[in-house]
Protein backbone atom coordinates (compact mmCIF):
# COMPACT_ATOMS: atom_id res chain seq x y z
CA UNK A 1 0.00 0.00 0.00
CA UNK A 2 2.79 2.39 0.98
CA UNK A 3 6.26 1.98 -0.46
CA UNK A 4 9.15 4.18 0.61
CA UNK A 5 12.30 3.69 -1.47
CA UNK A 6 15.80 4.94 -0.73
CA UNK A 7 14.70 8.13 1.01
CA UNK A 8 17.33 10.79 1.70
CA UNK A 9 16.33 13.87 3.71
CA UNK A 10 18.54 16.78 4.70
CA UNK A 11 17.95 19.58 7.18
CA UNK A 12 20.42 22.14 5.93
CA UNK A 13 23.69 20.26 6.21
CA UNK A 14 22.33 17.48 8.43
CA UNK A 15 21.76 14.21 6.59
CA UNK A 16 18.77 13.11 8.67
CA UNK A 17 17.57 10.16 6.56
CA UNK A 18 20.25 8.23 4.75
CA UNK A 19 18.46 5.94 2.38
CA UNK A 20 15.38 4.55 4.08
CA UNK A 21 13.20 1.90 2.48
CA UNK A 22 9.96 0.78 4.10
CA UNK A 23 7.01 -1.18 2.91
CA UNK A 24 3.58 -1.14 4.52
CA UNK A 25 1.24 -3.76 3.03
CA UNK A 26 -2.51 -3.14 2.97
CA UNK A 27 -4.24 -4.18 6.18
CA UNK A 28 -1.05 -4.57 8.21
CA UNK A 29 0.38 -2.96 11.32
CA UNK A 30 4.02 -2.06 10.77
CA UNK A 31 6.21 -0.45 13.39
CA UNK A 32 9.21 1.80 13.09
CA UNK A 33 11.39 1.67 16.19
CA UNK A 34 14.32 3.88 17.08
CA UNK A 35 15.93 6.01 19.76
CA UNK A 36 15.69 9.80 20.04
CA UNK A 37 16.89 11.56 16.95
CA UNK A 38 16.93 8.42 14.80
CA UNK A 39 14.75 10.02 12.16
CA UNK A 40 11.36 8.47 12.87
CA UNK A 41 9.41 11.70 12.88
CA UNK A 42 11.30 12.90 9.83
CA UNK A 43 10.21 9.77 7.97
CA UNK A 44 6.54 10.37 8.77
CA UNK A 45 6.77 14.08 7.99
CA UNK A 46 8.30 13.28 4.64
CA UNK A 47 5.48 10.86 3.84
CA UNK A 48 2.96 13.60 4.71
CA UNK A 49 4.65 16.08 2.39
CA UNK A 50 5.75 18.42 5.19
CA UNK A 51 9.41 17.78 4.33
CA UNK A 52 10.77 17.34 0.83
CA UNK A 53 13.23 14.48 0.31
CA UNK A 54 16.34 15.20 -1.72
CA UNK A 55 16.37 11.70 -3.15
CA UNK A 56 13.86 8.89 -2.98
CA UNK A 57 10.43 7.71 -3.93
CA UNK A 58 7.22 7.34 -1.99
CA UNK A 59 4.27 5.62 -3.60
CA UNK A 60 0.81 5.10 -2.16
CA UNK A 61 -1.33 2.50 -3.92
CA UNK A 62 1.06 2.72 -6.83
CA UNK A 63 0.88 6.51 -7.18
CA UNK A 64 3.95 8.65 -6.44
CA UNK A 65 3.14 11.18 -3.73
CA UNK A 66 6.43 13.08 -3.33
CA UNK A 67 5.78 16.74 -4.10
CA UNK A 68 2.04 16.60 -3.48
CA UNK A 69 0.57 19.03 -0.99
CA UNK A 70 -0.25 17.75 2.47
CA UNK A 71 -3.95 18.46 2.07
CA UNK A 72 -3.93 16.33 -1.07
CA UNK A 73 -2.14 13.46 0.66
CA UNK A 74 -4.67 13.55 3.50
CA UNK A 75 -7.51 13.38 1.03
CA UNK A 76 -5.89 10.31 -0.55
CA UNK A 77 -6.32 8.60 2.81
CA UNK A 78 -2.98 8.98 4.62
CA UNK A 79 -3.47 10.67 7.98
CA UNK A 80 -0.86 11.35 10.61
CA UNK A 81 -1.38 11.71 14.33
CA UNK A 82 1.63 13.88 15.15
CA UNK A 83 4.19 13.55 17.90
CA UNK A 84 3.30 15.54 21.01
CA UNK A 85 -0.46 15.31 20.31
CA UNK A 86 -0.71 18.79 18.79
CA UNK A 87 -4.41 19.12 19.55
CA UNK A 88 -5.94 22.60 19.25
CA UNK A 89 -5.97 23.82 22.85
CA UNK A 90 -8.47 26.66 22.36
CA UNK A 91 -10.99 24.55 20.48
CA UNK A 92 -13.40 22.27 22.31
CA UNK A 93 -13.04 18.50 22.06
CA UNK A 94 -15.97 18.50 19.68
CA UNK A 95 -14.41 21.20 17.50
CA UNK A 96 -11.09 19.35 17.47
CA UNK A 97 -12.91 16.32 16.09
CA UNK A 98 -14.64 18.47 13.50
CA UNK A 99 -11.23 19.83 12.47
CA UNK A 100 -10.32 16.22 11.79
CA UNK A 101 -12.97 16.03 9.09
CA UNK A 102 -12.02 19.36 7.54
CA UNK A 103 -11.30 17.82 4.15
CA UNK A 104 -14.37 15.58 4.17
CA UNK A 105 -17.71 16.26 2.58
CA UNK A 106 -19.31 12.82 2.79
CA UNK A 107 -22.42 12.26 4.89
CA UNK A 108 -20.89 9.64 7.20
CA UNK A 109 -19.31 12.11 9.59
CA UNK A 110 -22.02 11.54 12.23
CA UNK A 111 -21.47 7.80 12.17
CA UNK A 112 -17.70 8.21 12.54
CA UNK A 113 -18.19 10.56 15.48
CA UNK A 114 -20.25 7.85 17.17
CA UNK A 115 -17.52 5.36 16.40
CA UNK A 116 -14.67 7.41 17.90
CA UNK A 117 -16.81 8.15 20.94
CA UNK A 118 -17.33 4.41 21.38
CA UNK A 119 -13.56 3.91 21.15
CA UNK A 120 -12.87 6.73 23.62
CA UNK A 121 -15.99 7.21 25.77
CA UNK A 122 -14.18 9.76 27.92
CA UNK A 123 -14.03 12.18 25.02
CA UNK A 124 -17.79 12.14 24.76
CA UNK A 125 -18.14 13.23 28.38
CA UNK A 126 -15.71 16.07 27.75
CA UNK A 127 -16.83 17.15 24.32
CA UNK A 128 -17.65 20.72 25.37
CA UNK A 129 -14.37 21.21 27.21
CA UNK A 130 -11.44 23.08 25.66
CA UNK A 131 -8.84 20.65 24.33
CA UNK A 132 -6.10 22.33 26.35
CA UNK A 133 -7.80 21.47 29.63
CA UNK A 134 -7.67 17.71 29.03
CA UNK A 135 -5.12 15.51 30.76
CA UNK A 136 -2.15 14.24 28.77
CA UNK A 137 -3.75 10.86 28.21
CA UNK A 138 -7.05 12.35 27.14
CA UNK A 139 -5.24 14.67 24.76
CA UNK A 140 -3.55 11.68 23.16
CA UNK A 141 -6.92 9.99 22.77
CA UNK A 142 -8.28 13.16 21.24
CA UNK A 143 -5.34 13.34 18.84
CA UNK A 144 -5.97 9.77 17.70
CA UNK A 145 -9.72 10.33 17.49
CA UNK A 146 -9.18 13.50 15.50
CA UNK A 147 -6.96 11.65 13.04
CA UNK A 148 -9.63 8.94 12.71
CA UNK A 149 -12.19 11.59 11.82
CA UNK A 150 -10.17 12.27 8.70
CA UNK A 151 -11.15 8.76 7.58
CA UNK A 152 -7.67 7.32 7.10
CA UNK A 153 -7.02 4.18 5.16
CA UNK A 154 -3.41 4.44 6.33
CA UNK A 155 -2.91 5.85 9.81
CA UNK A 156 0.54 7.12 10.83
CA UNK A 157 1.01 7.27 14.60
CA UNK A 158 4.04 9.10 16.00
CA UNK A 159 4.98 7.90 19.50
CA UNK A 160 1.42 7.71 20.83
CA UNK A 161 2.52 6.15 24.14
CA UNK A 162 4.98 8.91 25.00
CA UNK A 163 4.55 10.12 28.57
CA UNK A 164 1.52 7.95 29.34
CA UNK A 165 0.95 5.68 32.35
CA UNK A 166 0.95 1.93 31.56
CA UNK A 167 -2.82 1.64 32.07
CA UNK A 168 -3.43 4.35 29.52
CA UNK A 169 -1.00 2.77 27.08
CA UNK A 170 -2.97 -0.46 27.32
CA UNK A 171 -6.22 1.41 26.76
CA UNK A 172 -4.80 3.24 23.76
CA UNK A 173 -3.36 0.08 22.23
CA UNK A 174 -6.71 -1.67 22.64
CA UNK A 175 -8.17 1.14 20.59
CA UNK A 176 -5.44 0.64 17.96
CA UNK A 177 -6.37 -3.05 17.75
CA UNK A 178 -9.98 -2.11 17.09
CA UNK A 179 -8.97 0.48 14.54
CA UNK A 180 -6.93 -2.19 12.79
CA UNK A 181 -9.83 -4.65 12.91
CA UNK A 182 -11.98 -2.02 11.24
CA UNK A 183 -9.73 -2.49 8.23
CA UNK A 184 -7.28 0.36 8.63
CA UNK A 185 -3.58 0.00 7.95
CA UNK A 186 -1.24 1.40 10.60
CA UNK A 187 2.35 2.60 10.53
CA UNK A 188 3.30 2.94 14.16
CA UNK A 189 6.38 4.87 15.27
CA UNK A 190 7.51 4.06 18.79
CA UNK A 191 10.36 4.03 21.24
CA UNK A 192 8.26 1.75 23.40
CA UNK A 193 9.15 -1.42 21.51
CA UNK A 194 7.29 -3.71 23.89
CA UNK A 195 4.00 -1.97 23.26
CA UNK A 196 4.58 -1.57 19.54
CA UNK A 197 5.57 -5.21 18.99
CA UNK A 198 2.43 -6.31 20.85
CA UNK A 199 0.35 -5.34 17.82
CA UNK A 200 2.74 -4.99 14.88
CA UNK A 201 3.35 -7.90 12.57
CA UNK A 202 6.47 -6.42 10.99
CA UNK A 203 9.01 -3.92 12.21
CA UNK A 204 11.96 -1.75 11.24
CA UNK A 205 14.69 -0.44 13.51
CA UNK A 206 16.07 2.96 12.69
CA UNK A 207 19.37 4.31 13.94
CA UNK A 208 20.80 7.71 12.97
CA UNK A 209 18.96 7.83 9.70
CA UNK A 210 19.51 4.23 8.62
CA UNK A 211 17.51 1.02 8.89
CA UNK A 212 19.71 -1.32 10.92
CA UNK A 213 17.28 -4.19 11.33
CA UNK A 214 13.94 -5.33 9.98
CA UNK A 215 11.79 -8.40 10.06
CA UNK A 216 8.58 -10.02 11.22
CA UNK A 217 7.67 -9.41 14.83
CA UNK A 218 8.91 -12.77 16.18
CA UNK A 219 12.27 -12.38 14.52
CA UNK A 220 12.71 -8.89 15.97
CA UNK A 221 11.64 -9.90 19.45
CA UNK A 222 14.27 -12.62 19.51
CA UNK A 223 17.05 -10.59 17.87
CA UNK A 224 19.90 -9.46 20.10
CA UNK A 225 19.78 -5.87 18.91
CA UNK A 226 16.14 -5.32 19.78
CA UNK A 227 16.35 -7.30 23.02
CA UNK A 228 19.27 -5.23 24.27
CA UNK A 229 18.48 -1.76 23.02
CA UNK A 230 14.71 -1.70 23.01
CA UNK A 231 13.38 -4.36 25.32
CA UNK A 232 16.05 -4.04 27.98
CA UNK A 233 16.70 -7.78 28.08
CA UNK A 234 20.07 -9.52 28.09
CA UNK B 1 -19.34 62.58 30.67
CA UNK B 2 -22.50 63.63 28.88
CA UNK B 3 -24.54 61.61 26.39
CA UNK B 4 -22.93 63.25 23.40
CA UNK B 5 -19.47 62.36 24.55
CA UNK B 6 -20.52 58.84 25.37
CA UNK B 7 -21.66 58.35 21.79
CA UNK B 8 -18.50 59.98 20.48
CA UNK B 9 -16.41 57.52 22.47
CA UNK B 10 -18.54 54.60 21.38
CA UNK B 11 -18.16 55.67 17.76
CA UNK B 12 -14.43 56.07 17.90
CA UNK B 13 -14.10 52.81 19.82
CA UNK B 14 -16.17 50.97 17.20
CA UNK B 15 -13.95 52.32 14.44
CA UNK B 16 -10.77 51.26 16.22
CA UNK B 17 -12.28 47.84 16.91
CA UNK B 18 -13.15 47.31 13.25
CA UNK B 19 -9.58 48.09 12.19
CA UNK B 20 -7.91 46.30 15.09
CA UNK B 21 -9.46 42.96 14.15
CA UNK B 22 -7.57 42.83 10.86
CA UNK B 23 -4.27 43.43 12.64
CA UNK B 24 -4.94 40.86 15.29
CA UNK B 25 -6.19 38.10 12.97
CA UNK B 26 -3.23 38.38 10.64
CA UNK B 27 -0.80 38.59 13.53
CA UNK B 28 -2.40 35.56 15.15
CA UNK B 29 -1.74 33.43 12.09
CA UNK B 30 1.40 34.80 10.45
CA UNK B 31 3.01 36.67 13.37
CA UNK B 32 3.10 39.63 11.01
CA UNK B 33 2.29 43.25 11.82
CA UNK B 34 0.53 44.06 8.59
CA UNK B 35 1.66 47.65 8.08
CA UNK B 36 -0.45 47.91 4.95
CA UNK B 37 -3.65 47.42 6.94
CA UNK B 38 -4.06 51.14 7.73
CA UNK B 39 -3.68 51.91 4.05
CA UNK B 40 -6.26 49.29 3.14
CA UNK B 41 -8.57 51.22 5.47
CA UNK B 42 -7.64 54.47 3.71
CA UNK B 43 -8.32 52.93 0.29
CA UNK B 44 -11.88 52.03 1.26
CA UNK B 45 -12.67 55.74 1.56
CA UNK B 46 -11.26 56.33 -1.90
CA UNK B 47 -13.27 53.51 -3.46
CA UNK B 48 -16.45 55.21 -2.24
CA UNK B 49 -15.13 58.55 -3.51
CA UNK B 50 -14.41 57.12 -6.97
CA UNK B 51 -17.68 55.22 -7.18
CA UNK B 52 -19.73 58.20 -6.11
CA UNK B 53 -18.08 61.07 -7.97
CA UNK B 54 -16.40 59.38 -10.92
CA UNK B 55 -18.91 56.67 -11.76
CA UNK B 56 -21.93 58.51 -10.34
CA UNK B 57 -23.13 55.46 -8.43
CA UNK B 58 -25.68 55.78 -5.65
CA UNK B 59 -23.90 56.15 -2.31
CA UNK B 60 -24.94 52.75 -0.95
CA UNK B 61 -23.74 51.02 -4.15
CA UNK B 62 -20.40 52.81 -3.94
CA UNK B 63 -20.10 51.71 -0.32
CA UNK B 64 -20.90 48.06 -1.04
CA UNK B 65 -18.48 47.99 -3.97
CA UNK B 66 -15.85 49.61 -1.79
CA UNK B 67 -16.10 46.80 0.75
CA UNK B 68 -15.80 44.21 -2.04
CA UNK B 69 -12.84 45.92 -3.72
CA UNK B 70 -11.04 46.51 -0.45
CA UNK B 71 -11.51 42.87 0.56
CA UNK B 72 -10.14 41.86 -2.84
CA UNK B 73 -7.13 44.11 -2.27
CA UNK B 74 -6.42 42.41 1.04
CA UNK B 75 -6.64 39.03 -0.65
CA UNK B 76 -4.35 40.14 -3.49
CA UNK B 77 -1.73 41.63 -1.18
CA UNK B 78 -1.40 38.39 0.75
CA UNK B 79 -1.37 36.35 -2.44
CA UNK B 80 1.24 38.43 -4.24
CA UNK B 81 3.42 39.92 -1.50
CA UNK B 82 3.18 37.79 1.63
CA UNK B 83 2.56 34.24 0.51
CA UNK B 84 5.85 33.84 -1.38
CA UNK B 85 7.59 34.76 1.88
CA UNK B 86 5.77 32.21 4.04
CA UNK B 87 9.01 30.44 4.90
CA UNK B 88 11.30 33.46 4.72
CA UNK B 89 12.73 35.12 7.85
CA UNK B 90 10.11 37.18 9.63
CA UNK B 91 12.02 40.42 9.01
CA UNK B 92 11.63 40.04 5.22
CA UNK B 93 7.90 39.78 5.68
CA UNK B 94 7.84 42.86 7.90
CA UNK B 95 9.80 44.94 5.41
CA UNK B 96 7.54 43.78 2.60
CA UNK B 97 4.55 44.94 4.63
CA UNK B 98 6.12 48.36 5.09
CA UNK B 99 6.83 48.50 1.37
CA UNK B 100 3.24 47.52 0.62
CA UNK B 101 2.04 50.32 2.87
CA UNK B 102 4.15 52.89 1.03
CA UNK B 103 3.06 51.50 -2.32
CA UNK B 104 -0.63 51.91 -1.50
CA UNK B 105 -0.12 55.47 -0.26
CA UNK B 106 1.83 56.40 -3.35
CA UNK B 107 -0.73 54.89 -5.68
CA UNK B 108 -3.19 57.42 -4.27
CA UNK B 109 -0.66 60.24 -4.56
CA UNK B 110 -0.02 59.66 -8.26
CA UNK B 111 -3.61 58.94 -9.28
CA UNK B 112 -4.74 61.85 -11.48
CA UNK B 113 -8.21 62.28 -9.93
CA UNK B 114 -7.08 61.80 -6.38
CA UNK B 115 -3.67 63.31 -6.16
CA UNK B 116 -1.88 64.36 -3.01
CA UNK B 117 -4.46 67.01 -2.28
CA UNK B 118 -7.18 66.57 0.27
CA UNK B 119 -10.58 65.46 -0.99
CA UNK B 120 -13.96 65.40 0.64
CA UNK B 121 -15.54 62.02 1.42
CA UNK B 122 -19.16 61.96 0.19
CA UNK B 123 -21.45 61.74 3.21
CA UNK B 124 -25.08 60.68 2.77
CA UNK B 125 -27.74 62.81 4.48
CA UNK B 126 -28.90 60.07 6.82
CA UNK B 127 -25.44 60.02 8.39
CA UNK B 128 -25.06 63.74 9.10
CA UNK B 129 -28.57 64.45 10.31
CA UNK B 130 -28.60 65.90 13.82
CA UNK B 131 -31.22 65.16 16.42
CA UNK B 132 -31.87 65.79 20.07
CA UNK B 133 -31.53 63.08 22.70
CA UNK B 134 -31.98 63.91 26.36
CA UNK B 135 -31.14 67.53 25.68
CA UNK B 136 -27.93 66.70 23.79
CA UNK B 137 -27.46 67.24 20.09
CA UNK B 138 -26.39 63.96 18.51
CA UNK B 139 -25.25 63.40 14.96
CA UNK B 140 -26.82 60.32 13.39
CA UNK B 141 -23.41 58.95 12.45
CA UNK B 142 -22.54 58.40 16.11
CA UNK B 143 -25.51 56.02 16.34
CA UNK B 144 -25.00 54.36 12.98
CA UNK B 145 -21.33 53.58 13.54
CA UNK B 146 -21.74 51.57 16.78
CA UNK B 147 -24.79 49.79 15.37
CA UNK B 148 -23.13 48.82 12.09
CA UNK B 149 -19.95 47.87 13.93
CA UNK B 150 -21.91 45.69 16.35
CA UNK B 151 -23.58 43.88 13.46
CA UNK B 152 -20.19 43.29 11.81
CA UNK B 153 -18.59 42.07 15.02
CA UNK B 154 -21.48 39.68 15.72
CA UNK B 155 -21.16 38.43 12.17
CA UNK B 156 -17.46 37.87 12.72
CA UNK B 157 -18.08 35.94 15.93
CA UNK B 158 -20.62 33.80 14.09
CA UNK B 159 -18.05 33.13 11.38
CA UNK B 160 -15.33 32.24 13.88
CA UNK B 161 -17.37 30.08 16.22
CA UNK B 162 -20.07 28.57 14.03
CA UNK B 163 -18.55 27.92 10.60
CA UNK B 164 -15.96 25.53 9.30
CA UNK B 165 -13.62 28.13 7.86
CA UNK B 166 -13.89 30.10 11.11
CA UNK B 167 -12.91 27.01 13.04
CA UNK B 168 -10.00 26.66 10.65
CA UNK B 169 -8.97 30.26 11.37
CA UNK B 170 -8.92 29.61 15.09
CA UNK B 171 -7.07 26.34 14.64
CA UNK B 172 -4.43 27.73 12.30
CA UNK B 173 -3.69 30.53 14.79
CA UNK B 174 -2.51 28.01 17.37
CA UNK B 175 -0.90 25.42 15.10
CA UNK B 176 -0.57 25.92 11.38
CA UNK B 177 1.09 22.58 10.71
CA UNK B 178 -1.45 20.58 12.69
CA UNK B 179 -4.19 22.35 10.73
CA UNK B 180 -2.45 21.32 7.53
CA UNK B 181 -2.33 17.73 8.79
CA UNK B 182 -6.13 17.79 9.04
CA UNK B 183 -6.20 18.06 5.27
CA UNK B 184 -7.16 21.72 5.43
CA UNK B 185 -5.97 24.01 2.67
CA UNK B 186 -4.13 26.53 4.81
CA UNK B 187 -3.64 28.97 1.93
CA UNK B 188 -7.37 29.16 1.57
CA UNK B 189 -7.87 29.82 5.28
CA UNK B 190 -5.21 32.53 5.22
CA UNK B 191 -6.85 34.12 2.18
CA UNK B 192 -10.17 34.18 3.98
CA UNK B 193 -8.50 35.81 6.96
CA UNK B 194 -7.17 38.64 4.83
CA UNK B 195 -10.52 39.03 3.07
CA UNK B 196 -12.44 39.23 6.34
CA UNK B 197 -9.92 41.56 8.01
CA UNK B 198 -9.86 43.88 4.99
CA UNK B 199 -13.62 43.91 4.62
CA UNK B 200 -13.98 44.96 8.26
CA UNK B 201 -11.33 47.64 7.75
CA UNK B 202 -13.32 48.80 4.71
CA UNK B 203 -16.47 49.13 6.77
CA UNK B 204 -14.36 51.04 9.29
CA UNK B 205 -12.90 53.26 6.54
CA UNK B 206 -16.29 54.13 5.10
CA UNK B 207 -17.76 54.89 8.51
CA UNK B 208 -14.65 56.88 9.40
CA UNK B 209 -15.25 58.97 6.28
CA UNK B 210 -18.81 59.65 7.39
CA UNK B 211 -17.47 60.90 10.70
CA UNK B 212 -14.25 62.62 9.59
CA UNK B 213 -14.73 63.37 5.90
CA UNK B 214 -11.21 64.55 5.03
CA UNK B 215 -9.71 62.16 2.48
CA UNK B 216 -5.98 62.05 1.89
CA UNK B 217 -3.33 59.42 1.16
CA UNK B 218 -2.11 59.44 4.76
CA UNK B 219 -5.40 59.24 6.69
CA UNK B 220 -4.87 55.54 7.42
CA UNK B 221 -1.62 55.95 9.28
CA UNK B 222 -2.69 57.40 12.62
CA UNK B 223 -5.94 55.41 12.99
CA UNK B 224 -3.93 52.37 11.93
CA UNK B 225 -1.41 52.85 14.71
CA UNK B 226 -4.11 53.51 17.26
CA UNK B 227 -6.02 50.41 16.20
CA UNK B 228 -2.84 48.37 16.33
CA UNK B 229 -2.31 49.67 19.85
CA UNK B 230 -5.86 48.59 20.63
CA UNK B 231 -5.05 45.11 19.33
CA UNK B 232 -1.99 44.92 21.59
CA UNK B 233 -3.89 46.24 24.60
CA UNK B 234 -6.61 43.67 23.97
CA UNK B 235 -4.08 40.88 23.57
CA UNK B 236 -2.64 40.55 20.10
CA UNK B 237 -4.00 37.55 18.24
CA UNK B 238 -7.24 37.58 20.20
CA UNK B 239 -10.27 38.83 18.26
CA UNK B 240 -12.47 39.57 21.25
CA UNK B 241 -9.50 41.33 22.85
CA UNK B 242 -9.16 43.54 19.79
CA UNK B 243 -12.82 44.53 20.08
CA UNK B 244 -12.46 45.36 23.76
CA UNK B 245 -9.13 47.14 23.19
CA UNK B 246 -10.73 49.27 20.48
CA UNK B 247 -13.53 50.40 22.76
CA UNK B 248 -11.20 51.04 25.69
CA UNK B 249 -8.94 53.22 23.57
CA UNK B 250 -11.77 55.08 21.84
CA UNK B 251 -13.45 55.87 25.14
CA UNK B 252 -10.19 56.87 26.82
CA UNK B 253 -9.35 59.21 23.97
CA UNK B 254 -12.74 60.94 24.04
CA UNK B 255 -12.76 61.22 27.83
CA UNK B 256 -9.30 62.77 27.74
CA UNK B 257 -10.20 65.24 25.01
CA UNK B 258 -13.49 66.13 26.72
CA UNK B 259 -12.03 66.69 30.17
CA UNK B 260 -8.84 68.42 29.09
CA UNK B 261 -9.75 70.07 25.79
CA UNK B 262 -6.71 72.34 25.93
CA UNK B 263 -4.47 69.28 25.78
CA UNK B 264 -6.30 67.43 23.01
CA UNK B 265 -3.12 67.55 20.94
CA UNK B 266 -1.66 65.04 23.38
CA UNK B 267 -4.25 62.35 22.67
CA UNK B 268 -1.70 60.04 21.11
CA UNK B 269 0.46 60.45 24.18
CA UNK B 270 -2.48 59.18 26.22
CA UNK B 271 -3.01 56.24 23.90
CA UNK B 272 0.61 55.25 24.06
CA UNK B 273 0.68 55.77 27.82
CA UNK B 274 -2.14 53.22 28.03
CA UNK B 275 -0.15 50.91 25.82
CA UNK B 276 2.99 51.22 27.92
CA UNK B 277 0.99 50.76 31.09
CA UNK B 278 -0.46 47.55 29.70
CA UNK B 279 2.87 46.31 28.49
CA UNK B 280 4.23 46.82 32.00
CA UNK B 281 1.32 45.41 33.97
CA UNK B 282 -0.10 42.79 31.64
CA UNK B 283 2.20 42.33 28.66
CA UNK B 284 -0.11 39.87 26.96
CA UNK B 285 -3.06 42.28 26.97
CA UNK B 286 -6.57 42.09 28.36
CA UNK B 287 -7.51 38.75 26.79
CA UNK B 288 -4.03 37.50 26.06
CA UNK B 289 -2.47 34.24 27.11
CA UNK B 290 1.23 33.85 27.76
CA UNK B 291 2.87 34.17 24.36
CA UNK B 292 4.64 31.17 22.99
CA UNK B 293 7.24 31.81 20.36
CA UNK B 294 6.29 30.10 17.13
CA UNK B 295 8.90 27.79 15.68
N1 LIG C 1 13.58 21.08 11.62
C1 LIG C 1 14.80 20.51 11.81
N2 LIG C 1 15.92 21.20 11.53
C2 LIG C 1 17.14 20.65 11.70
N3 LIG C 1 17.34 19.42 12.15
C3 LIG C 1 16.27 18.66 12.44
C4 LIG C 1 14.94 19.18 12.29
N4 LIG C 1 14.07 18.21 12.65
C5 LIG C 1 14.83 17.15 13.01
N5 LIG C 1 16.14 17.40 12.88
C6 LIG C 1 17.24 16.47 13.15
O1 LIG C 1 17.03 15.30 12.38
C7 LIG C 1 17.32 14.15 13.15
C8 LIG C 1 16.12 13.22 13.20
O2 LIG C 1 15.09 13.86 13.92
P1 LIG C 1 13.66 13.20 14.14
O3 LIG C 1 12.82 14.22 14.80
O4 LIG C 1 13.17 12.64 12.88
O5 LIG C 1 13.99 12.03 15.17
P2 LIG C 1 13.01 11.05 15.93
O6 LIG C 1 13.47 9.68 15.62
O7 LIG C 1 11.62 11.36 15.65
O8 LIG C 1 13.36 11.36 17.45
P3 LIG C 1 12.41 11.41 18.75
O9 LIG C 1 12.27 10.02 19.23
O10 LIG C 1 13.18 12.24 19.72
O11 LIG C 1 11.13 12.03 18.34
C9 LIG C 1 17.76 14.64 14.52
O12 LIG C 1 19.19 14.62 14.55
C10 LIG C 1 17.26 16.04 14.59
O13 LIG C 1 18.11 16.85 15.36
MG1 LIG D 1 10.07 11.99 16.77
Amino acid sequence: MLEVKDLHVYYGGIHALQGISISVPEGSVVTLLGANGAGKTTTLRTIMGLVRPRVGEITYRGKPIVGLRTSRIVRMGIVMCPEGRRIFPDLTVWENLLMGCYARTDPEIERDLEWVFSLFPRLKERRRQAGGTLSGGEQQMLAVARALMAKPTLLLLDEPSLGLAPVLITELYNAFRQIHQEGRTILLVEQNARAALSIAEYGYVLETGRIVAEGPKDELVSSDLVRKAYLGIG
Amino acid sequence: MDIQQFFNGLTLGSLYALIAIGYTMVYGILRLINFAHGDIFMFAGYWVFFGYFLFKLPWWAAAVLSVIFTAAMGWAIERVAYRPLRNAPRISLLITAIGMSLLLEHIIIVLPWAGGIQKQFPRPDFMIRIFELGGARIQAVTIWVPVIAAVCLLGLLYLLYRTKVGRGMRAIATDMEATELMGADINRIISYTFIVGSALAAVGGILWGCRYPALRFDIGIIPGWRAFTAAVVGGIGNVIGAMIGGFVLGMAEIIFVATLPAYSGYRDAVIFAILILFLLVKPTGIMGKPLKEKV
